[in-house]
C-alpha cells in the first residue's frame, strides 16, 4: 500500500486535560475518567458517539489505590464502546490501533487516554521488588531503574558523539523556558539557568535529576475521528499528515545509539513518506522526553541533524522561545507533565488549534503561527515509537 | 561478585545460574547457524533452529558503556553507592550486563577491553554468584 494514500485522511478532534501536579486525594482512575469526559466534551461530542476507548499501559498502583483497567474506566463514563483495550507493557500500539478502526470503519471516535496518581503516590519507577527477591535479572547488577537504562544509551553516545551534560542542560533550559510561559506547567514559576542544571545531584551518572522527568498527578486524552468526521466538529480539525510505528524490542542494554533500525528512525521514515515531507518541512517538534537525551537521541533519529552534531545543534536559543525550530512548548514531560505520547501529542494539537495562551507560537513575540507540527511517542527504553505529523485542516 | 537481589531464575535459564555457581559463563549455542544467544531461548532468534548446546564462553569482550549508580533505588542498596552497572559485547558472543570490579568509576570508559572475574568465596552464602568484569 502506498502510504501517501493514508496521508490526512484521520484527525485529532479533541482534547481533554485535568487539573495536574499536585493533585492529592484521588485515585489513579479519576483522571483517566475526567480527562476522556473532557476530550469527548471538547470534541463536540456525546459519550455514546465514543465507539472505542483505548487505555495507555497503567503501572503497578501506587499510595494504597487500586489498579486501573478499561474496564473500569469505560463503566465509570458510562459509555459500552464496540472495543475497549489497554496496554500492558508500553508498545505503543494505541495509535495504529485506533487508525485501524477508523480506516475500516468498525469506530467512528476513539478515545486515547492516559492518567495516574503518580506524584502523591510516590511513584519511584522502580521495579518492584517482592519478598526481597527481584523480579528480574538485571536486579541482580542493581540496575532498578528505567532512568539508567536511558542514562547507559546517554553515556555511549558521549563517548561516539561528544554529546553529554552540556547538551543536555540546554534541552533542559530551553523547555523550562517554554514551561515559564504555560500556567498548568508543574515548573512554571521555577526559572532555570546553567548552575541550576549543574547543581542538581547525579542519579545514575551521566543524569542528573533535571535530566529526568518528575512525576505528576493528572490525566490527558484525545479524541480521534475521521478527517471527514472531524470537519463538521466544533474544532478545527487536526490532521495526520502523517504516521509511522516501530518496535526495537531487544532489552534496553542490548540497544545500540545511532542505529538506523531504531524506532525512531524506522517510525519517522514512514511518517515523512507518508506526509511527502522532510525534517525541512517541520515547523515545531512536540517530542516524548522522558529524558533530556530522549530529545537529542529523537531529534537525530529524525534527521534534523547528523551524529556527532547535536553539540552545535541543540541551543537553547534554537530549540527555546522564539528559536527556529521550538520542542516541547509546553515545557513538556521535563517541565510541563508526565502523560506518556499525550504531553507532546496534545500540546501539538493545541497549538494548531490556536488555544497555547502565553506561549502560543504566532502571537509569543519572536515566532510564527506553525502548519507542520512533528509529535513523538516512545514506550519501553527506546524499544516501541510512533510518530505523527500533524497540520490543520481548513 | 555477589548479586544485589536474587534473580528470579527462569527455567529456560537455569544453566547459565548454574554456570555462574561454577564460575563458569554459559550460553546456547544454536547448532544450526552458530549463533551463540542471551537471554535464554527455546529457539534461536537468528535461524529459529531449536537445536542447541550450551557451552562455556571465552569471558572476554568489550565495554560497550556503563553508568555509576549515585543514588541508591532501593534501600538496602545504601551502602553500595556509588556502583557501577555495564554493558559488555562479549566477543563472538551475546551482549550482557554486569558489574565491573576492581576500577575506580572515574577509570573505566566505553571501548575498554575487559575480562570476566569470578569472587573467590564461591559457595559460602547463600547468594546466586554473577559475573563481573574487570578492565584488562
Ligand atoms: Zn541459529
Amino acid at each position: 500500500m502506498k502510504l501517501s494514500k493514508l496521508s490526512n485522511r484521520f484527525a485529532i478532534a479533541g482534547v481533554g486535560y485535568t487539573p495536574q501536579g499536585k493533585v492529592p486525594g484521588r485515585s489513579a482512575a479519576s483522571f483517566y475518567v475526567e480527562a476522556a469526559a473532557n476530550a469527548i466534551k471538547d470534541a463536540g461530542l456525546k459519550k455514546t458517539d465514543i465507539d472505542a476507548l483505548i487505555l495507555y499501559r497503567h503501572f503497578d498502583p501506587v499510595g494504597g489505590d487500586v489498579d486501573v483497567s478499561a474496564f473500569t474506566v469505560a463503566e465509570q463514563l458510562g459509555v459500552r464502546p464496540f472495543t475497549i483495550s489497554q496496554e500492558t507493557y508500553c508498545t505503543r500500539t494505541w495509535l495504529t490501533h485506533a487508525i485501524g478502526l477508523l480506516a475500516t470503519g468498525l469506530c467512528r471516535n476513539v478515545v486515547v487516554v492516559y492518567g495516574d496518581n503518580a506524584r502523591s503516590g510516590r511513584r519511584t519507577f522502580v521495579k518492584e521488588l517482592s519478598n526481597g527477591s527481584a523480579t528480574d535479572d538485571l536486579a541482580a547488577y542493581g540496575d532498578l531503574s528505567t532512568l539508567a537504562k536511558y542514562a547507559m544509551l546517554a553515556q555511549r553516545a558521549m563517548y561516539e558523539y561528544n554529546t553529554g551534560p552540556e547538551v543536555w542542560k540546554e534541552i533542559a533550559i530551553a523547555q523550562r523556558q517554554w514551561a515559564n510561559l504555560n500556567p498548568i506547567a508543574g515548573m512554571y514559576s521555577k526559572v532555570l539557568d546553567d548552575e541550576g542544571y549543574f547543581s542538581a545531584e547525579y542519579v545514575a551518572e551521566p543524569f542528573r535529576l533535571l535530566d529526568a522527568t518528575p512525576t505528576s498527578d493528572g490525566g490527558r486524552a484525545i479524541v480521534l475521528t475521521t478527517a471527514e468526521r472531524a470537519r463538521d466538529l466544533p474544532n478545527p480539525p487536526i490532521l495526520i499528515t502523517g504516521f509511522g510505528q516501530a518496535s526495537a524490542p531487544e532489552s534496553p542494554f542490548r540497544l545500540k545509539v545511532n542505529d538506523e533500525k531504531s524506532a525512531a528512525a524506522v517510525a519517522s521514515k514512514q511518517a515523512f513518506e507518508m506526509a511527502g515531507m522532510t525534517p525541512k518541512d517541520i515547523d515545531v517538534c512536540e517530542l516524548y522526553d522522558c529524558f533530556t537525551y530522549t530529545v537529542e537521541s529523537t531529534l537525530c533519529d529524525y534527521g534534523f541533524f547528523k551524529p556527532g552534531e547535536s553539540r552545535d545543534w541543540i541551543t537553547r536559543e534554537r530549540i527555546g522561545p522564539g528559536g527556529s525550530l521550538p520542542v516541547n512548548t509546553s515545557g513538556g514531560m521535563l517541565s510541563e507533565a508526565y502523560f506518556m505520547g499525550l504531553t507532546p501529542i496534545a500540546e501539538g494539537v493545541m497549538q494548531l488549534m490556536g488555544r497555547c495562551g502565553d506561549r502560543q507560537l504566532g502571537t509569543l513575540k519572536g515566532t510564527v503561527m506553525p502548519k507542520t507540527i512533528m509529535c513523538s511517542d516512545n514506550g519501553g527504553v527506546f524499544q516501541s515509537h510512533c510518530s505523527l505529523i500533524l497540520q490543520r485542516g481548513g | 561478585m555477589k548479586s544485589f537481589f536474587t534473580p528470579r531464575v527462569v527455567a529456560d535459564a537455569k544453566p547459565f545460574w548454574q554456570g555462574c555457581s561454577e564460575h563458569k559463563l554459559k550460553f546456547q549455542n544454536c547448532s544450526a547457524c552458530g549463533h551463540i544467544r542471551w537471554p535464554a531461548s527455546v529457539v534461536c532468534p537468528n535461524c529459529l533452529s531449536e537445536e542447541y548446546e550450551w557451552k562455556e564462553h571465552g569471558g572476554e569482550g568489550t565495554l560497550y558503556s556503563f553508568i555509576v549508580f549515585r543514588r541508591a533505588f532501593h534501600p538496602s542498596l545504601e551502602a553500595e553507592i556509588p556502583y557501577v552497572v555495564a554493558v559488555i559485547d562479549l566477543d563472538g558472543g551475546p551482549t550482557i550486563l554486569a558489574g565491573i570490579s576492581g576500577s575506580k568509576s572515574e577509570e573505566i570508559h566505553c571501548g575498554a577491553r575487559v575480562r570476566v572475574v569470578w569472587d573467590d568465596d564461591q559457595g559460602k552464602d547463600e547468594q546466586v554468584d554473577i559475573p563481573a568484569f574487570e578492565m584488562v
